[in-house]
């Protein structure tokens, strides 16, 4: 097993992994140096956090049952992240496109440590999805907005170029000053985030404002809500997910304890709050709390509403997801447990950095009057060409 | 009568509003044209003084860069370096611009 959790390291070019063995203490500056260089960086922070659990666009890194008995760290990545390690050439769009499925199979390893911050147990997994939401393939090309902004282009060149030769033809002493003022405007407002900022009226040279159309100075707006409106709608394209993750500790074999998981994600359609559906079914086996010799066998299904309850700027500060959920314990069932369950869930995430989530599940068993409670702190890094 | 060809690669993803050009001689339209993906365009039978206008965005992704390289064929042509963009020009912001003006001598 400490071969696989080598070779494992390796594959995934860790430094966490395979640099911290023993302390907890180690481990921890190492996370909280990679997630001060993450935090460091631009990220695109306008995802939920329920669809940042699922897709391992970046890689990720997971602290989980923190304060608890299991302590566990997890990364998260996708088959493209390692090939493009090796042939940077993949980034390129002809090449990124092609890459359909690595660019969706996502790969995940895990250590847990026990209390003397011992390795315990390796889980390792795989999975594909369907992602109709990927921003880096799901284009603006064809989009309304984009006809907006065509027509800012043509409009603001032309005049560029009306400009140009207006001030040739009266011989302009500081003809070239004032082209490369109009160009140093443009280059101000080309924006590092991933959206487009049209030069306001105000901006440019009074003399140079009579060659822009009467239409110029409306532009900005209907292109801002028309933007909004067209990211928004590939936001709630469905996305779903497959995958099978496997746990492995020094009395286990393979495939002894696993869990296959399916989610599908769908966005609803609403003026001010962002929903989306969220199904999920599992089935997993591992070992029963009194002995290893029994696995638990268990399914449970999932179906819940994932709400935006609290925004900034289009950022998800909190959010709420309601959910019920049926579970059938098939083998190994606890004193005064029985094989069907009926649970009543509610997930509450906050985001306390711009891409770091505190999420707090709380579970209600309605039949026998439970209330479970879990804490997990969980980011997500950029990716790493 | 001189050559002039235009390539523009995307990395980081599509671009997200595609990436055009636009050929204008003596403040007239010649050519224009928007593109979704990486291409490479050649410009021929040149003749007088152009201006060469590249536009558009990079992907929609952390990664995103663009790269606009002007290839002269021959000696043909002055880029008037001191109103152009850089040669090659590597924009790593969402939207991307390159304003050229060139002569054929």
């Amino acid at each position: 097993m400490k071969k696989l959790i080598v070779a494992l390291c390796l594959l995934l070019s860790s430094n966490i992994f395979c640099q911290e063995k023993d302390t907890l203490n180690k481990i921890d500056e190492s996370v909280k140096n990679e997630a001060k260089k993450i935090i460091s960086n631009e990220v695109t922070d306008k995802r939920s956090a329920n669809w940042q659990d699922v897709i391992a666009n970046y890689f990720q890194l997971a602290l989980k049952d923190i304060g608890g008995e299991k302590r566990k760290f997890e990364l998260k990545t996708t088959l493209f992240n390692i090939k493009a390690k090796a042939n940077k050439d993949l980034w390129t769009d002809y090449n990124y496109e092609k890459e359909k499925f690595s660019r969706n199979f996502q790969i995940e390893a895990g250590l847990s440590l026990n209390d003397n911050n011992r390795i315990n147990a390796f889980t390792y997994g795989f999975g594909w999805s369907y992602n109709g939401r990927d921003r880096s393939i799901n284009i603006l090309v064809n989009s309304k907005s984009a006809a907006i902004y065509k027509n800012y282009k043509d409009d603001l060149i032309n005049a560029q170029e009306a400009y140009y030769y207006y001030l040739e033809k009266i011989n302009d002493s500081e003809w070239e000053e004032k082209i490369k003022e109009v160009q140093a405007i443009k280059d101000k407002y080309k924006s590092n985030e991933n959206e487009i900022k049209m030069i306001p009226l105000r901006e440019f040279p009074v003399d140079f404002r009579r060659f822009l159309s009467e239409k110029y100075e409306n532009y900005s707006e209907n292109f801002i809500k028309q933007n909004k409106s067209d990211i928004e709608a590939i936001g709630r394209k469905p996305y779903f997910f497959i995958g099978v993750n496997n746990s492995l500790n020094d009395k286990s074999k393979i495939l002894d304890n696993y869990k296959i998981q399916a989610v599908f994600l769908k966005g609803i359609k609403s003026q001010n709050i962002k929903m989306e559906i969220d199904f999920r079914n599992t089935y997993k086996i591992y070992d029963s709390i009194q002995t290893i010799t029994y696995k638990r066998k268990e399914f449970s299904s999932q179906l819940g509403l994932n709400i935006s309850i609290l925004k900034k700027d289009e950022k998800s500060l909190i959010e709420f997801k309601p959910s019920f959920e049926f579970k059938r314990i098939f083998s190994s069932l606890m004193d005064d447990e029985r094989n069907n369950q009926f649970l009543a869930n509610a997930d509450l995430r906050v985001r306390i950095l711009k891409n770091l989530w505190i999420p707090l599940i709380l579970k209600y068993d309605i039949k026998n009057n439970n209330l479970f409670g879990f804490l997990n702190i969980s980011f997500n890094a950029i990716k790493d060409k | 009568m001189a050559n002039l060809t235009l390539k523009v690669t995307v990395i980081g993803g599509l671009s997200d509003y595609g990436i055009t050009y636009r050929l204008q001689k003596n403040g007239q339209l010649i050519q224009a044209k928007k593109y979704l993906e990486s291409f490479e365009k050649t410009f021929t039978d040149l003749n007088g003084k152009y201006s060469l206008y590249v536009y558009g965005s990079g992907p929609a992704t952390n990664e995103k860069k663009v790269i606009i390289r002007l290839v002269f064929n021959d000696s043909e042509i002055d880029l008037i370096e001191r109103l152009s963009s850089d040669n090659p020009l590597e924009e790593t912001t969402y939207e991307i611009s390159g304003d050229y003006y060139f002569i054929t001598i």
